[in-house]
């Protein structure tokens, strides 16, 4: 008797010791990256792209075009978000409305990986309540040497304002845009794919 | 007799099963490590390890470049959330290269600090340093301390605890706490600190890679078939290799 008591309070311990490590981030409502869930259905967003992107102006003004309306058009969920593009010179900060706008400089933010092929960083306000994104800012590295690249690239940053992760469980699936973004000699594929959402931590850009 | 083996039995198999569901971790998943949420109290000046004007470069250097960020805390934070999401670009398995410091070492402590505008938060990892493999600092040496700066994490502040998350998909993977690692670091001069290109993790059994474009392709295979000291040997390697080429 005096044994299985031994061994039961044993067990129950490591039971216990279990349940602690499972439970470890108990302060979720602090650590728990906030649910965003993209543009509201059917919202108008105005591009802004700073002037004539590198490396061919207006072409890469286009690219830039193309990945966002790739993106935005490519999602199953049925968001119609409409797009009118702006070319402009300086930039607004903080324009009202829902915005994307898009700046040509070297992102400070990422750790500081000096590969030029590091192309780019998006940063967004939500609603916490809604979820919905307000307003974005793309960032691109001004030593991008390929068009193709800049799409890749844009599409993939889109992609986190509607919700997409980074796919880091999408195994080997390397045409995925969210996982493994192409390098420059690859064949152009703008906008995500059904596995990047199939496989996707959906609405957690951040976990 | 027999209800007390059954006890047994039942106590064994919850034990099992909890622990199977603690280990979960979300294999392959992305997760937050813990000098993300394992909040630090702020300290005084005479308490930090850099002098006052590094601290102040450092603090404008996180400031918001945006203008957009409302402050932590405020009743506007509440409303409006933040997020940051960056695409990595392809880099050389071993960027002895593209670093200006390769270094082994364990991650022994943290610290939080907030930006000077009071919009974010940056950590710092400090690093117990037991291999020096390149430097560009004389002083860097075996046994020496290295602050290695990462953006996001928890501090409190005047008994409120406050939460910046890194950014998704930071090229460098998330080095944790406890770890022992081999980093290739980046200095950035303006705030005199360095950050992580790349980490590979050390187990005391061979490699692990912390990217999982790095988990791929026969070169990545061979890297991970490695022991400890092979790994290490080819990170000398590779660093002599980056230094010829110079």
């Amino acid at each position: 008797m005096v044994r299985t008591v031994i061994v039961g309070a044993i067990v129950l311990s490591v039971v216990a010791f279990c349940i602690a490590q499972q439970y470890i981030p108990s302060n979720a409502s602090d650590n728990t990256p906030p649910i965003v869930t993209g543009w509201a259905n059917t919202t108008t967003v105005t591009v802004w792209i700073n002037g004539n992107q590198y490396p061919a102006g207006s072409a890469s003004n286009l690219a830039i075009q193309n990945s966002i309306s790739n993106a935005g058009s490519q999602y199953f969920w049925n968001t119609a978000t409409y797009y009118t593009f702006n070319t402009i010179s300086g930039f607004p900060v903080n324009p009202p409305g829902n915005n994307i706008v898009v700046m040509q400089q070297i992102p400070g933010t990422m750790s500081g990986n000096p590969d030029p092929n590091k192309v780019g960083l998006t940063s967004y306000t939500f609603d916490t309540s809604t979820g919905n994104v307000l307003n974005a800012w793309m960032e691109l590295n001004p030593n991008i040497a390929d068009s193709g690249a800049l799409e890749t690239d844009t599409g993939h940053e889109v992609s986190h304002l509607y919700g997409l992760g980074d796919c880091w469980t999408c195994g080997n699936l390397n045409n995925s845009i969210m996982y493994n973004p192409l390098p420059w000699s690859s064949p152009v594929s703008y906008g995500p794919t059904a596995n990047d959402v199939y496989y996707n931590d959906l609405y957690r850009p951040n976990e | 007799m027999r209800s007390a083996s059954f006890v047994r039995v039942l106590l064994v198999a919850c034990s099992f099963i909890c622990c199977a569901v603690a280990q979960q971790d979300s294999a392959g998943k992305q997760t937050l490590p813990k000098w993300n949420s394992v909040a630090t109290t702020q300290i005084s000046p005479a308490q930090d390890v850099a002098p006052e004007s590094v601290r102040t470069a450092r603090s404008i250097n996180a400031n918001d470049r945006l203008g957009v960020k409302p402050q932590l805390g405020s009743s506007e934070a509440a409303k409006v959330g933040f997020g940051s999401s960056g695409t990595m670009g392809e880099l050389p398995l071993l960027p002895a290269g593209k670093s200006d410091a390769v270094v082994a070492g364990t991650i022994n402590r943290h610290q939080a600090f907030m930006s000077q505008d009071g919009t974010n938060i940056y950590t710092e990892l400090y690093v117990n340093v037991d291999q020096v493999f390149k430097t560009n600092n004389p002083s860097l040496q075996s046994g020496e301390t290295l602050t290695v700066l990462n953006d996001g994490g928890s501090l409190v502040v005047h008994g409120r605890k406050l939460h910046v998350n890194p950014v998704s998909g930071d090229p460098s993977g998330f080095v944790d706490l406890g770890g022992r690692y081999v980093f290739f670091l980046r200095y950035q001069p303006n705030i005199d600190a360095y950050r992580v290109v790349k980490a590979w993790r050390l187990t005391g059994n061979g490699p692990q890679a912390l990217q999982p474009s790095d988990k791929q392709g026969p070169e990545a295979e061979l890297l991970l078939s490695m022991s400890e000291s092979q790994f290490l040997n080819e990170v000398q390697q590779a660093v002599n290799d980056a230094n010829q080429k110079r």
